[in-house]
């Protein structure tokens, strides 16, 4: 678990499909790949504030999301 | 698909207090809820900034149950090798009463070794005292006046209070390690699953592996997955990039952890001199 964890770094986890930043648009076609890879699942539970994010850069990319993305999954 | 918030803490005090911390994820979660997320989750960590916000996760969630009508409140997960099941039984079914029946349990074996070394126990008894502790918190929210006795607890006819909203207890999860077994067994039991999401080619035959064991197991439906990622949405690739690399915006998988062994090795020796003698 550990040796997993660390062998993770942030591209890794972004072309895996494990880590969806970016546009919209790029966040959509890297879930779809994901959802496609792995045969789909129920519940994404999605980190939005991670370490020193600022509350405002959050609720701008939780909002965003919702808005562009979220309602092709749905 | 749903989706919702896992605020796992990746922070330290220089980066931000708990006052901070929580005041800005509870006013996240209260505009989420309004944007269509359907569940907040936080996990159960200690002492580092790994996760370390977060000791006891009923705490943040009984806070963002009155901040939110219909989010789902998630422990993702809980430990019960660090709690005893009496108490963790009781304090999952405040919450489940304060949040009208919202709570949904998610249970994990624990794995770093500071904690186990924190609190004094054993590793190689993670596995015993994991089973042992669910076990416990199954039969005490589900049964009323219980008895049980086990290698590491026992209780002798005991209602565990305030009984669960949710019957005959809430939802369970399962946190499921890289392992296949680990997949196999969340399957077979008839729990739904949480994960961390491995790349595609790994994640696939380990889903197939949980949602095969659930079937043939005879469980209704075919299980729920829920796996946990990091999401930083921008308008452009670029704003989204250039954030989250200046480290703006860490991941706790990768970043937190290396974090930790950093300060882990760091601190441990001044701790020790620290102590009177």
């Amino acid at each position: 678990m550990i040796a997993a964890l660390k062998r993770q770094n942030f591209e890794g986890l972004v072309a895996s499909g494990a880590a969806w930043v970016g546009a919209p648009q790029t966040i959509k076609d890297s879930m779809q790949r994901f959802i496609d890879a792995v045969e789909g699942f129920d519940s994404a539970s999605l980190q939005v504030m991670n370490g020193p994010t600022s509350e405002a850069d959050a609720e701008r990319s939780m909002r965003l999301f919702a808005e562009r993305v979220m309602p092709a999954f749905r | 698909m749903e989706f919702g918030f896992n605020f796992f803490p990746d922070v330290s005090p220089q980066v931000k207090s708990g006052q901070q911390y929580f005041r800005e994820a509870l006013n996240l979660v209260e505009l989420g809820e309004r944007y269509g997320y359907t569940h907040v989750r936080t996990v159960e960590h200690y002492f580092q900034p790994y996760g370390g916000y977060s000791p006891n996760p009923a705490v943040f969630l009984a806070a963002a149950a009155q901040r939110t009508r219909t989010m789902r409140l998630v422990t993702g997960a809980v430990l019960p090798v660090f709690n005893n099941p009496l108490k963790l039984a009781g304090e999952l079914g405040m919450l489940d009463a304060m949040s009208n029946g919202r709570l949904d349990i998610g249970v994990a074996r624990a794995f770093l070794p500071h904690e186990f070394a924190a609190f004094g126990v054993p590793m190689d008894e993670s596995r015993e005292r994991f089973e042992e502790g669910f076990a416990a918190l199954r039969v005490l929210l589900s049964t009323e006046n219980t008895s049980f006795t086990g290698q590491f607890h026992h209780c002798h006819h005991i209602t565990s209070l305030p009984r669960p909203v949710q019957q005959p207890h809430p939802p369970f999860w399962v946190a499921a390690l890289a392992t296949e077994e680990s997949f196999y067994r969340a399957g077979s039991n008839g729990y739904n699953l949480m994960a961390i999401p491995l790349s595609g080619a790994v994640m696939r035959p380990l889903l197939q592996t949980y949602r095969q064991a659930y079937r043939a197991a005879g469980h209704p439906g075919q299980g729920k997955v829920m796996l946990a990622f990091h999401m930083y949405c921008a308008p452009t690739d670029r704003e989204a990039h250039d954030t989250t690399r200046l480290g703006h915006c860490s991941i706790p998988t990768c970043s937190g952890w290396s974090r930790l062994r950093q300060t882990g090795t760091r601190r441990l020796p001044k701790t020790t001199r620290a102590t009177p003698r």
